[in-house]
C-alpha cells in the first residue's frame, strides 16, 4: 500500500503522491512522497511564505539587531509576538519590529527613499543597536526596490552600522523553506568572514539550525560550556549578529535543524573545510550520541562521558516514570518538517509510543527519506497536509495526542484529542536530557488530563441513572427516587 | 485645554499598532456561515492572519489561500483563483460563499478578480454545479492604504453591495457591530432582545466562542447567513455601532435601497449605551424596558463605587481601533479618569482625530488630550521614556511590552488580547460592558497597588 | 555463519537497515555530499573495524568521518556481535557491502528529485 488518496482529496487527485503509508520491506527508493512542490491553491494548506522562513524562523531570533521589514505594515505586524525564542539580551528580538509601512505612492514611485528614512529612524530610536536585517516582501519585490543599494548607502553614511539584506518575498518558493534558504545563502555570501571573533577555547563549534525556543539553545550552550567548548556562531537562537559573521572560525558545525540551516553548514564545509555534524537533540540516546561525537571530534571523550553520566543520573529516573505511562500511546507529529524524523524514533524507542501519522508543512524529499527510514510500517506520511486530510487521518488512526501548531491544535481539541505545541513547545525547553523529560511530562499531562473524560460524557444520557438503580438494587438507599420519571429531572417548568 | 493633534514624526513604523487591510476583511468574512474566505496572494498573508485569530480565540478558522508562487507573481495569478475556487467548491459540499480577498501583491500585479469570477460562473459553477449556488464575491484590500480598519469596512461593504436584494420589508434592524468580540455580540443581542427588536447582525460572531461537545460537533463559526445579508435591503433601518467599521455598507443600503443609516456612538459607557437604546427606540418605536433601566442602574452603581475613590484623575493612554479608542476615552471621562493620550495607527487617523465624539469630549475636559495620528508603539514608548506619567494603558496585547517594561498597569481591550485568558468572552459594550470595564480596571489598579505596596492598605476597607 | 557468503549478505542487510534507521549522515541533501559522506564514513569504518587503534586523522573533515565511523563501529559491535567472529577480509567485505547498499539506495537508485540539483 504505497500512496493513498484520501476521500476528501477525490477532487484533487494530485494529492495522492503526497500521502504515503509505509508497507513492510519498503525502501525510500521505492516510494517517496512528493515534497517542496507548488501548493494546490484553495487546499487549506498549513504553509506560510518564504518571508516567514527568513524573518520569523531565522533572522528574528538574532538578539542584537533591528528587524526592518520593507513592505506594507501587515507583514511586520503579523510576524511579531508569534515566537518563543529567548535571548540573554532582555529579549530585544521579541519586543521590537520595524516596518517601512509602504503606502500607495511608494508602490507607484518606489519605496527606497522611504526605506532609507525608516532605517535611519530606527537606528536613532535604538542608539545601542548597530546592526539590522532588512527583509524584502511581496509588494516591494514586485516593484523592484533595490534594498541592497539603500543599505550600502546608509552604512556608508552612518559608518558604525552594519545591515544585512535578504530578499524573501512570500511568493518566492512554495513555503517557508525558500526563505530559510535565502537567508542561509545570503548570510554566507555577504556576512560570514567579515568579523574575527575572539577565540577562547581550542575547541570551537557553530550551533546551526537551533533557535532557542523556550531556551532549548541555552541547554546546549550549557553542555558546550561544561565541556569547555566555545560556541562561536549560534545560528540563530540567542545568536549575535557579529559572532555569526565569524562562523568561519569554528572547527566543527553542529547541525540541529538540517532543513532550515543545512545550507549554511554545507557552504561552510565547501568554502572553509569545516565539517558538518548532524545531530538529534531530542531523546536521551540521541543527545548522548551527539555529545559523544562532539567529544570524540575534539578528543575530549572523558568530558563528554562525564556530562552524559551527570545528566543521565539526574534525569533518567524521571523519564522512566513517564515512560511507563506513555508506552503504547498513539501519537501524530504534524509540524514543519525535521521534527518528524528527529522525534519519531525517540518517541518510539525511548518512550515506547507509536507514531501513527506524520505530516510536514515545508519538508523536502530528504526530510521524507529520513522520516520514512526511521518511522514505522503502517504509519502515514503526508506532505503539506491540510485540514480535511487531518480529519480523515484522525478517524483512521485515532491518536491519543497530536504534536502540532496552536491553530490545528485548537481544531483537534474539539475532537477530544489533546495537542501539544510542536513548534513553540508547551512548557519547554524540549532539547537535551531535561528537555526530553519536559516533553514526556507535557505528553503525560495532556493525555491523562481528566478533562477528556468529561468532554466525552453526554450528561443527557440517562445511563447513569440505570447504573445508580443497579447499584442501589439490593441495598437500602437513603433517598428513593426510583419512582421518578426520567423526564422530570431537570425538565423545564 | 483640549484635544491636541500630532502626527507621528517618522516615516517608518516601529512596533506596529494596526494590521493590514486583508486582515480586517478576513475577520468580516469568517463571520459568515458556510463561508471560506479565499485570500489572493502569497500564503503568508493568509496563514499569519489565521494564526493571529487563533492566538486571540484559541480557535481555528478556515481561510484559504491562492498560494501565489513565483510564476503567478510574474504572469498574474488569475489561474490560481480559478484553481482555488474549484478545489474549494468541489471539496466542501456545504460551502456557499467564497469572498475573494486581494492583497498588496495581487493588487500590485493588477489581477482582474471580477473577470475571473465571471469566467468561473460561466465555465465552472453553472456547468459542474447547476443546482448549487456558490457566491464568489470580490473584495479589494491592498494594504498600502488604510489598515485592518478600512479592510473591515471595505469587506462589509463589498459583501452587502454584492448580496443585498430588495424584496418584502422585514421589519428588522440591520446592526453593523464593527470589529467586536463574542462577548460584545452576546451583550448586543441581549439588549436587542430586551428591547424586543428583530434584527440582522453583521456579523453574528457569537459562535466564535465555541464549546467542546460530547459528539465532537462544536466548532467556531460565524452565523450570519447569505439570506441575512441579502435581506439587509429590506430592513427598517441600519444602525452602525462603529463608524469606521461598517458605515460604508450601511450608507450603501441607504443610497441604494432607502434603508436609513443611523450611526450611533459605539455603545461603550453609560451615555453611549443610552444613545444606542434611544436610537433603537427612535427607529423601531419600541420602548426602553424596565429591565434595561435596572441594568443601567447597576452599572452606574458599580462605577460610583469605584470612580471617586480609585479611578478619579488616573491618567490613561488608549490605543486600538478608532471607535474603540474613542468609546473608551468617553468611558474614562464618565469614570473621572483622564484619557490624556490617544493613539490611532493608520493613515486615516486624521478622520478619527476629528471625530465629532472627540470634539464633544474636548468641550467636557479641563486638561489636554494628546491625539497621535498614524501612531505606532514607539510613539507611546518614547513619551513614557521622555517622562509622560501614566497610570493605566488600555489597548490590545501587541503593546504588552510597553506595560511590562515600564511597569504601567494595563487592561487588555479589543483585538488581539492573546496574553490574557478568555477576554473575548466579556463585553465592553452595553451596561454590562461598562461594569466589566470599570471593575476590571479597578482590579488591575488594585493588584498594581499591592505589588508596589502603594497604599494597598486602603483596600482593607472601602 | 562466519565465512559463509549468504551470512555476510544477511548481516550487511541488517547493518544497512540499522544505519537507515539511525544515521543522519547518509541523508545529506545533494549527490556530491551524500556520496562523499557515505564513502568517507564507511571507508573509515572499514579501517576502524579491523584496526581499532587507527590514529585520528589530521584534517577536520577526515576527523569528522573518523568520529562518525568510530561510533558506528562501536554500535555495530554492540548490536551485531557476530561481526567480531569474522576474519579481517570478511569484515572489510562486510563493510564494503553495506557501503554499496547505502550508495545504491541513497544515491544510485534514489528517487529524491532534489539529489541531483546543482545548487541547493
Ligand atoms: S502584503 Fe499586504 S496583505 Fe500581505 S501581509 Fe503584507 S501587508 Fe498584509
Ligand atoms: S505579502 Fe508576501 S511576504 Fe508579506 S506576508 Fe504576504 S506572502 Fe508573506
Amino acid at each position: 500500500m504505497p500512496f493513498v488518496l484520501f476521500k476528501c482529496d477525490e477532487a484533487i487527485p494530485e494529492r495522492e503522491k503526497h500521502c504515503y503509508v509505509k508497507a513492510p520491506g519498503e525502501d525510500v527508493h521505492e516510494y517517496l512522497p512528493a515534497a517542496n512542490i507548488a501548493t494546490i491553491p484553495g487546499s487549506l494548506t498549513e504553509r506560510g511564505c518564504s518571508y516567514c522562513g527568513a524573518k520569523l524562523v531565522i533572522g528574528g531570533a538574532i538578539k542584537d539587531c533591528i528587524q526592518m521589514i520593507h513592505g506594507p505594515v501587515g507583514c511586520a505586524y503579523n510576524t511579531w509576538h508569534t515566537k518563543r525564542y529567548l535571548s540573554d539580551n532582555d529579549n530585544f528580538q521579541l519586543k521590537h519590529v520595524c516596518s517601512t509601512d509602504m503606502k500607495e505612492v511608494h508602490i507607484v514611485y518606489g519605496g527606497m527613499k522611504r526605506l532609507e528614512k525608516a532605517i535611519k529612524e530606527a537606528f536613532e530610536a535604538y542608539p545601542n543597536i548597530k546592526r539590522m536585517i532588512v527583509y524584502l516582501t511581496c509588494p516591494t519585490a514586485l516593484i523592484g526596490d533595490d534594498i541592497d543599494r539603500v543599505a550600502k548607502k546608509v552604512m556608508r553614511e552612518l559608518g558604525d552600522v552594519d545591515i544585512f539584506c535578504v530578499s524573501c518575498p512570500g511568493f518566492a518558493g512554495v513555503s517557508q523553506s525558500k526563505g530559510h534558504h535565502e537567508f542561509n545563502m545570503e548570510w554566507m555570501r555577504g556576512k560570514v568572514g567579515e568579523y574575527e571573533p575572539e577565540i577562547t577555547s581550542p575547541y570551537t563549534v557553530n550551533l546551526i539550525g537551533e533557535y532557542n525556543i523556550q531556551g532549548d539553545g541555552f541547554v546546549f550552550e550549557d553542555y558546550m560550556r561544561r565541556m569547555g567548548i566555545q560556541v562561536i556562531g549560534h545560528f540563530t537562537g540567542n545568536g549575535s549578529y557579529d559572532m555569526l559573521r565569524g562562523m568561519h572560525r569554528a572547527k566543527l558545525n553542529v547541525v540541529i535543524c538540517a532543513r532550515s540551516a543545512g545550507y549554511i553548514a554545507n557552504e561552510l564545509k565547501r568554502r572553509y573545510g569545516i565539517p558538518r555534524l548532524d545531530i538529534d537533540p531530542w531523546g536521551f540516546e540521541y543527545v548522548a550520541e551527539g555529545i559523544r561525537k562532539i567529544g570524540a571530534f575534539f578528543g575530549i571523550e572523558d568530558r563528554a562521558e562525564k556530562l552524559i553520566a551527570e545528566e543521565t543520573a539526574k534525569w533518567k529516573p524521571k523519564l522512566d516514570w513517564y515512560r511507563k505511562r506513555l508506552a503504547g500511546k498513539k501519537i501524530c507529529i504534524w509540524t514543519g518538517g525535521p521534527r518528524l524524523w528527529h522525534w519519531v524514533k525517540a518517541f518510539e524507542d525511548e518512550l515506547g509510543m507509536r507514531v501513527v501519522a506524520m505530516s510536514c508543512k515545508f519538508g523536502h524529499p530528504d526530510d521524507f527519506e529520513k522520516a520514512i527510514s526511521r518511522g514505522s510500517e503502517g504509519t502515514i506520511y503526508i506532505d503539506d497536509g491540510n485540514e480535511l486530510e487531518f480529519f480523515e487521518v484522525i478517524e483512521m488512526v485515532k491518536p491519543d495526542l497530536i504534536y502540532t501548531g496552536p491553530r490545528v491544535g485548537d481544531l483537534v481539541k474539539k475532537l477530544h484529542i489533546p495537542y501539544l505545541n510542536g513548534h513553540g513547545e508547551h512548557n519547554g525547553p524540549y532539547m537535551g536530557f531535561e528537555g526530553f523529560v519536559n516533553m514526556a511530562r507535557d505528553m503525560y499531562n495532556a493525555i491523562y488530563s481528566p478533562l477528556w473524560e468529561l468532554a466525552k460524557e453526554d450528561i443527557r444520557n440517562d445511563e447513569w441513572m440505570e447504573e445508580l438503580e443497579e447499584e442501589d438494587g439490593g441495598e437500602e438507599s437513603g433517598a428513593d427516587f426510583s419512582g421518578m420519571e426520567s423526564g422530570e429531572v431537570g425538565a423545564e417548568g | 485645554m483640549g484635544v491636541v493633534l500630532v502626527e507621528k514624526p517618522r516615516e517608518g513604523v516601529i512596533n506596529p499598532m494596526y494590521n493590514c487591510q486583508p486582515c480586517g476583511a478576513q475577520y468580516v468574512c469568517i463571520g459568515i456561515k458556510d463561508c471560506i474566505p479565499l485570500v489572493h496572494g502569497g500564503q503568508g498573508c493568509c496563514t499569519f492572519v489565521r494564526l493571529l485569530f487563533a492566538q486571540h480565540y484559541k480557535e481555528n478558522f478556515s481561510i484559504a489561500s491562492t498560494s501565489l508562487h513565483e510564476d503567478a507573481a510574474v504572469f498574474g495569478g488569475m489561474k490560481k483563483i480559478e484553481e482555488a475556487v474549484k478545489v474549494l467548491v468541489r471539496r466542501h459540499p456545504n460551502l456557499r460563499v467564497i469572498p475573494i480577498i486581494t492583497t498588496c501583491s495581487t493588487e500590485t500585479i493588477g489581477d482582474d478578480v471580477e473577470g475571473v469570477i465571471r469566467k468561473l460562473k460561466r465555465t465552472f459553477l453553472e456547468k459542474e454545479f447547476p443546482d448549487r449556488e456558490v457566491y464568489l464575491i470580490p473584495i479589494h484590500t491592498p494594504s498600502y492604504s488604510g489598515s485592518h480598519v478600512k479592510g473591515y469596512d471595505t469587506a462589509m461593504f463589498s459583501l452587502v453591495a454584492y448580496l443585498a436584494e430588495k424584496s418584502e420589508p422585514n421589519g428588522k434592524v440591520n446592526v453593523f457591530t464593527g470589529w467586536m468580540n463574542p462577548g460584545d455580540i452576546r451583550e448586543i443581542k441581549h439588549i436587542l432582545a430586551e428591547m424586543g427588536v428583530d434584527y440582522i447582525l453583521l456579523m453574528d460572531i457569537e459562535g466564535f466562542d465555541s464549546p467542546i461537545m460530547p459528539d465532537r460537533s462544536g466548532f467556531a463559526t460565524g452565523n450570519t447567513t447569505v439570506e441575512d445579508i441579502r435581506d439587509t435591503a429590506n430592513s427598517t433601518a441600519s444602525i452602525v455601532l462603529c463608524k469606521y467599521e461598517g458605515f460604508k455598507a450601511a450608507e450603501f443600503l441607504e443610497k441604494r435601497f432607502g434603508v436609513p443609516a443611523v450611526v450611533t456612538p459605539t455603545p461603550i459607557g453609560i451615555r453611549n449605551t443610552d444613545m444606542f437604546l434611544k436610537n433603537l427606540r427612535r427607529i423601531t418605536g419600541r420602548r426602553i424596558p424596565d429591565s434595561l433601566v435596572e441594568e443601567r442602574g447597576r452599572a452606574i452603581d458599580a462605577m460610583v463605587d469605584l470612580a471617586h475613590m480609585f479611578l478619579a484623575d488616573k491618567r490613561v493612554a488608549i490605543y486600538g481601533d478608532p471607535d474603540l479608542v474613542i468609546g473608551l476615552a468617553q468611558f474614562c471621562v464618565e469614570c473621572e479618569m483622564k484619557p490624556v493620550l490617544l493613539l490611532f495607527g493608520d493613515d486615516a487617523s486624521k478622520h478619527y482625530a476629528k471625530d465629532e465624539r472627540l470634539v464633544e469630549l474636548e468641550s467636557k475636559v479641563e486638561y489636554d488630550i494628546e491625539v497621535v495620528m498614524n501612531a505606532d508603539f514607539w510613539e507611546l514608548e518614547r513619551r513614557i521614556k521622555d517622562g509622560l506619567k501614566l497610570d493605566l494603558i488600555l489597548g490590545h496585547s501587541k503593546g504588552r511590552y510597553v506595560s511590562i517594561d515600564y511597569g504601567i498597569p494595563m487592561v487588555r481591550v479589543g483585538f488581539p488580547t492573546f496574553d490574557r485568558a478568555g477576554l473575548w468572552r466579556y463585553p465592553v459594550v452595553g451596561y454590562n460592558g461598562a461594569i466589566w470595564l470599570a471593575e476590571t480596571i479597578a482590579n488591575t489598579i488594585f493588584e498594581d497597588m499591592e505589588r508596589r505596596k502603594d497604599r494597598e492598605w486602603i483596600l482593607n476597607v472601602w | 555463519m562466519p565465512g559463509d557468503k549468504s551470512g555476510i549478505d544477511d548481516l550487511a542487510e541488517k547493518i544497512y537497515l540499522f544505519i537507515q534507521g539511525k544515521c543522519l549522515w547518509q541523508f545529506f541533501p545533494r549527490e556530491w555530499d551524500r556520496k562523499a559522506n557515505i564513502e568517507g564514513i564507511m571507508g573509515m569504518a572499514a579501517e576502524l573495524i579491523v584496526n581499532p587503534k587507527l590514529p585520528q586523522p589530521e584534517t577536520l573533515v577526515d576527523r569528522y568521518y573518523y568520529v562518525e565511523a568510530k561510533l558506528l563501529v562501536s554500535d555495530i559491535k554492540k548490536e551485531f556481535p557476530q561481526v567480531l567472529e569474522l576474519g579481517e577480509d570478511e569484515k572489510r567485505e562486510l563493510m564494503e557491502r553495506v557501503k554499496q547498499k547505502l550508495l545504491e539506495v541513497m544515491v544510485l537508485k534514489s528517487i529524491n528529485p532534489e539529489l541531483r540539483l546543482s545548487s541547493y
